[in-house]
């Protein structure tokens, strides 16, 4: 996750987070393209041809999507309305906070059923674990 | 005539975790319009509240986006397949 998110500062990262359903005995990461190029530095956008192909890689390796991160730039690691405008319920979305090109906090969210906010999800992180 | 309609998996828990559905149509907006009647918790991730698809989400007649055909009112045909695709955006102000 960090080399990936590094490779693409100062702009917003956009990573597709894979993982099996049922457990976290193994996930991986597809680095994705931000296709914004109006306001790359603090939006992004990952278009269906680049999701469908994330989710045709995590099916040859056995897992689903189950979720996608992001970075916010000089801003904090909470989910703006854009976000939640841009979001489905199920999934995860991580957002990690970067302050002068240094990853700061990380927070997990999901959109409640309502659509009217996200709610916070715990973040374990094992130890062995390359995040 | 009828077409099938894939069903995301996020979506599934709103459509009795269906992973697809037929439904008779004759466009893909009706296709779409039969899937939200029959499982009406999806209609607000699919649609705004002014009626219109949500700008995330993509829909495929087969492997065409139809905002490359005729959006909404493409015309569909028995046996056609229609997924249902999000964009994923995001972002601070």
């Amino acid at each position: 996750m960090r080399t990936g998110r590094r490779r693409i500062l100062p702009n917003v990262a956009a990573h597709c987070l894979a993982a099996i359903t049922l457990s976290a005995k193994y996930w991986d990461l597809f680095p994705l393209v931000n296709r914004r190029d109006d306001s790359p530095r603090n939006r992004f956008s990952v278009n269906a041809q680049d999701v469908l192909e994330a989710e045709k890689a995590a099916r040859q390796q056995g897992i689903d999507v189950v979720g996608w991160y992001h970075s916010h730039p000089d801003h904090p690691a909470r989910p703006s309305q854009f976000d939640r405008d841009h979001a489905w319920p199920w999934y995860s979305y991580i957002i990690v906070s970067v302050a002068e090109g240094k990853p700061q906090d990380m927070t997990s969210w999901r959109l409640n059923d309502d659509r009217a906010e996200f709610s916070p999800e715990g973040i374990d992180i094992r130890q062995g674990a390359s995040v | 005539m009828s077409v099938k309609v894939i069903i995301p998996t996020p979506l599934r828990p709103f459509a009795g975790k269906r992973d697809s559905a037929e439904f008779p149509a004759a466009t893909v907006g009706e296709a779409l319009a039969n899937l939200t009647k029959e499982f009406g918790e999806l209609r607000k991730h699919l649609f705004t509240e002014e009626g219109k698809l949500r700008s995330f989400v993509n829909v495929y007649l087969n492997d065409e986006d139809i905002r490359y055909l005729g959006r909404e009112e493409t015309p569909v045909k028995d046996g056609d397949v229609v997924s249902i695709v999000p964009s994923i955006a995001g972002g601070h102000s």
